[in-house]
């Protein structure tokens, strides 16, 4: 490097805002009660809606009658199945046709001028059913001459067992051989029950007829796009005429892609001419809403004498309800988080999402992928167990390596697996398994049995889900940012304006982000996929990081000619375009603007000649796919990069109630860097929290095919009390074509929370628990077999 | 059919002297959200579950889902729209240092919180961790994991205590 250059750095060091805590860019409308949610939208003249729904677990709609609702003064609008075109495919109708496949699945909605006349008016609505049989446990579903029901859908991909939506199957190596030279096999169930999101707003839409025939959505959703589109087929209406818009989300973690009641409101909505508002109650938000899928996996390990596993088997079933929802394709999470973490010679694996009449299975925060970590890491500590091995040495024994492949064929590159344990051990050391155990009086000091252990696990990012941004530099050096990004919590309007204020070296106050004043739009940007799969940060980093490099480019041709300088060799930061051979040579941005008189000549406003400095970005990594036969990868990887992560809980356990107590938990993730480190802590804290609600309370129950404790008071979500204290670890380990090598944040620490403290309740009290929640009751239950035996 | 007898209720909304007609089944919930337009109460369950309905009645936090809006006749009412302070930009330190310290995630629980901080803080300068547990226990939040908000409210109480002895 010459030493004009050198200086040049120095005069020109990057003024950047990656890795500052900067707090976050909408936090002063948050503390000010002034961030909107689509719950505040008020439109004049609007409608509100209700829905009445079935209420049995599967039934034949025979008749519906609304003749005397319809009467009611103040009822604008009803639909029934009849308004829909006829879905011919595996998505949860807006509104059951001739079949409702799960309790409380809507049948009749209606929008009136008032809550209360809606709710009257579904009194008045007559529906007869006539009961059919059903089945709610995806084992007997799958089961041939087993099952009462088989739930049919148009246009199903079928496969060989009865109410199997989707399997898929992975063959390497000969696992059955290799069981029978192994010194050592270890097999065990695993189950998960149904847990919910538990976002704190509720399920909302409204729906505003727009001039042209088309519609304008206001939604709970994750991306504006994606209800866009989904709206589209739903409506049979050209995806262009419907514009979504997404504001402040009061929670999301993978709820609220609930599309078909949206276009229940939307369809009300162009019925009745008027505004409609859709308000979802907590109870219809966990009964007729997706859920986290329940599971049954089973995991059958074949271990050589020096630890080193040789072959294992898994078969994964995931209960999908009723309808495909999302659930069909994401199924394939199941492989991913299979063979993200592990080298295992041997390795095969079916997983099965299977149609029961519960309401459809939805995507939550690390989906599919948190009861496989489940299940993996229960069995690991197992077999660690019974080897009597140290539980970390026996997993860094089997663990993947950098730069070598996994069981569908994708290099593991860019992986921490190692790091992270290491990170967590020296942070909080383990008892040392097998020490415990159970006292042999119950005097209150030692009623309380305190353990700690161990998981590890690694979240992958599948390619797909583009993301467009475009950005336009003012003649003030401001920069406006045009992006469809939604704001759950998770902090990325702070993280996209961070990436945008490096990018151009200027403070965040200088970057307009327009989602933040006019929430996120359909119609105000290029495609966007939305928030999911840990992809958001990454996907649309990179395309902010482009289009912003784009519109550098118009400003340096245009300044070229001004200052002579070819405009390769011109950049832009700090509100200036500067040759980088010469730093003298440079101009304002605001010298690149021309002016004129506005409103009779008493205003002077700028403009640019020609094309305006605005610049398009596009990214997405392209996704391969699995050979059905073998899963191996077709046509490049499923996942461009993985994100490691491993944690210790440290549990109190009370030997004569059973209950559970977290006491801490230190927990390290690859967040490749940390764009604002706070905010990574504050989705490891988050994930952690609500993977303990998961592991120690949290299941919907089923009765009679229903949902019997949907509310506040029967499911319980960790209040202030309950929670843990977490520490924190970001552990930095770039990756190369992530936005300033940032990876993601959001969903890997939901994993190894669970299985950690499960192990941590092995350690206290030698017990073994397989299913989650890990209830009082179970524990009294383990502690029971344990005596006996 | 629909009981349609109206109720006249006056109080006192963020200061302000507010004459309303209410229905006997409206809660102060409704009648804050749609016919007083403070935005700022949330709603996230229906019966007194969540607590993000919070709002101060006479300086203590109840939930509006559960107050019937006749019962509130003569009370005093605070919202987060109404909390103004000496802080950056008119915020009150309880505001100052929910922004800064991440106290807050998607936001929904936030006013809720601060409201119940403020009850606290108004009868209780130097809370413990445990008192400010205690105060916050009847608003859930689903994000933070709850740390960032004790700190936050720890900080904002340092804040307060240190404009008062000046």
């Amino acid at each position: 490097m010459s030493s004009t250059s050198q200086e040049q750095n120095l005069l020109f060091k990057e003024k950047t805002l990656v890795g500052v805590p900067l707090q976050k860019v909408d936090s002063i409308l948050k503390v000010t009660g002034k961030a909107l949610y689509t719950k505040d939208v008020r439109l004049p003249d609007m409608l509100h809606a209700k829905i009445k729904r079935c209420p049995y677990p599967h039934a034949r709609i025979l008749s519906i009658d609304t003749s005397k609702a319809e009467q009611i003064p103040g009822v604008r609008a009803i639909v029934t199945g009849k308004d829909f075109p006829v879905q011919q495919n595996e998505d949860t109708p807006a509104v059951a046709f001739s079949e409702a496949l799960y309790a409380n699945q809507a049948v009749v909605a209606v929008a009136a001028d008032q809550r209360r006349t809606s709710e009257l008016a579904l009194e008045m609505i007559f529906v007869e059913y006539e009961p059919l049989p059903w089945v709610t446990d995806p084992e007997i579903a799958m089961t041939p001459g087993k099952t009462p029901t088989k739930i049919v859908h148009p246009s199903e991909t079928w496969y060989e067992d009865p109410n199997v939506g989707r399997h898929i199957k992975i063959r390497k190596g000969d696992a059955s051989a290799s069981f029978k030279e192994c010194d050592r096999v270890i097999e065990e169930k695993y189950t998960t029950g149904m847990v919910s999101h538990f976002q704190l707003e509720p399920v909302t839409f409204v729906a505003q007829p727009d001039p042209d025939g088309g519609v304008s959505v206001w939604a709970t959703s994750s991306g504006p796009h994606k209800t866009q589109y989904e709206l589209s087929r739903y409506l049979g209406m050209d995806a262009d005429k419907i514009r979504a818009k997404v504001p402040f989300l009061g929670g999301w973690f993978g709820s609220k892609e609930e599309c078909h009641v949206a276009a229940i409101c939307a369809k009300l909505a162009l019925k009745a001419d008027r505004p409609v508002k859709l308000e979802l109650s907590r109870e219809e938000t966990l009964t007729a809403t997706g859920q986290r899928h329940p599971s049954v996996i089973t995991v059958k390990d074949g271990i050589n004498k020096g630890g080193k596993i040789v072959a294992r088997q898994i078969r994964a079933i995931f209960n999908g309800g009723a309808y495909s929802s999302l659930g069909n394709n994401v199924v394939i999470n199941a492989v991913l988080g299979a063979v993200s973490v592990y080298d295992i010679p041997n390795f095969h694996m079916d997983c099965y999402r299977v149609y029961t009449n519960e309401q459809p299975g939805t995507p939550m925060r690390g989906p599919i992928g948190f009861q496989i970590a489940w299940a993996i890491e229960c069995q690991m500590e197992r077999i660690a167990n019974e080897l009597g091995m140290d539980p970390v040495e026996f997993r860094l024994k089997n663990v993947l390596k950098e730069g070598s492949e996994n069981a569908i064929g994708e290099l593991m590159e860019s992986i921490s697996h190692d790091k992270v344990l290491e990170q967590v051990t020296s942070a909080m050391k383990l008892n040392g398994q097998g020490k415990s155990s159970i006292p042999q009086d119950s005097t209150q000091e030692n009623k309380w049995v305190r353990g700690r252990g161990v998981a590890l696990s690694a979240k992958w990012a599948p390619g797909g889900s583009p993301h467009q941004a475009m950005v336009r530099v003012k003649e003030s050096g401001k920069v406006e940012v045009w992006v469809d990004v939604v704001e759950n919590g998770q902090g990325i309007y702070t993280g996209i304006t961070q990436i945008v204020a490096s990018e151009f070296g200027i403070p965040s106050t200088d970057i307009l982000l327009m989602p933040l004043v006019f929430g996120s739009d359909s119609s105000m940007s290029g495609l966007s996929g939305g928030a999911s799969a840990s992809r958001q940060l990454v996907n649309l980093g990179n395309a902010v990081l482009e289009a912003s490099s784009n519109a550098k480019k118009l400003m340096a041709e245009r300044a070229s000619k001004k200052l002579g300088v070819p405009s390769h060799d011109l950049d832009v930061r700090e509100g200036r375009v500067f040759s980088k051979t010469d730093f003298r040579r440079s101009l304002k941005i605001s010298e690149l603007f021309l002016r004129a008189p506005i409103v009779g000549y008493r205003t002077v406003a700028s403009f640019t000649e020609g094309v305006e400095f605005v610049g398009y970005g596009t990214f997405y990594f392209r996704q391969g796919k699995l050979d059905p036969e073998t899963g191996m990868t077709i046509g490049g990887r499923i996942s461009p990069f993985y994100m490691s992560t491993a944690q210790i809980a440290e549990v109190s356990v009370n030997v004569e109630t059973g209950q559970v107590r977290v006491e801490k938990i230190v927990a390290a993730a690859d967040v490749g860097v940390a764009i604002n480190p706070d905010l990574a802590k504050g989705q490891i804290v988050g994930s952690v929290c609500m993977a303990m609600g998961a592991a120690t309370s949290e299941e919907l129950v089923f009765k009679d095919g229903k949902i019997i404790n949907a509310n506040l008071a029967d499911y319980e979500i960790p209040s202030i009390f309950d929670v843990p204290l977490v520490i924190p670890i970001l552990v930095e380990n770039p990756l190369q074509n992530g936005p300033f090598g940032a990876k993601s944040a959001g969903e890997p620490s939901m994993f190894p929370t669970a299985p950690a403290i499960r192990n941590a309740i092995h350690d206290a009290l030698g017990i073994w628990v397989n299913d989650l929640p890990i209830t009082s009751e179970r524990v009294l239950e383990a502690l029971q077999k344990l005596r006996e035996n | 059919m629909l009981n349609e007898t109206r109720i006249k209720v006056r109080f006192i909304l963020n200061g302000e002297s507010r004459n309303i007609e209410c229905m006997a089944a409206d809660t102060l919930f409704d009648t804050l959200r749609d016919s007083l337009g403070t935005m700022s109460v949330k709603q996230g369950c229906d019966f007194g579950g969540c607590g993000v309905c919070s709002v101060l009645l006479d300086g203590r936090p109840v939930y509006s889902c559960l107050m019937p809006t006749w019962k509130v006749e003569g009370s005093k009412i605070e919202t987060l729209e109404g909390l103004k302070g000496k802080e950056l930009m008119n915020l009150d330190a309880i505001q100052q240092a929910f922004a800064t310290n991440f106290a807050q995630q998607c936001g929904y629980c936030t006013p809720a919180m601060i409201l119940n901080a403020k009850a606290l803080l108004e009868r209780n300068p130097n809370p413990s961790v445990d008192q400010i547990k205690d105060a916050l226990s009847g608003v859930l939040c689903r994000c933070t994991g709850y740390m960032p908000i004790v700190e936050a409210v720890m900080q904002a109480a340092m804040m307060r205590r240190k404009k008062t002895q000046v």
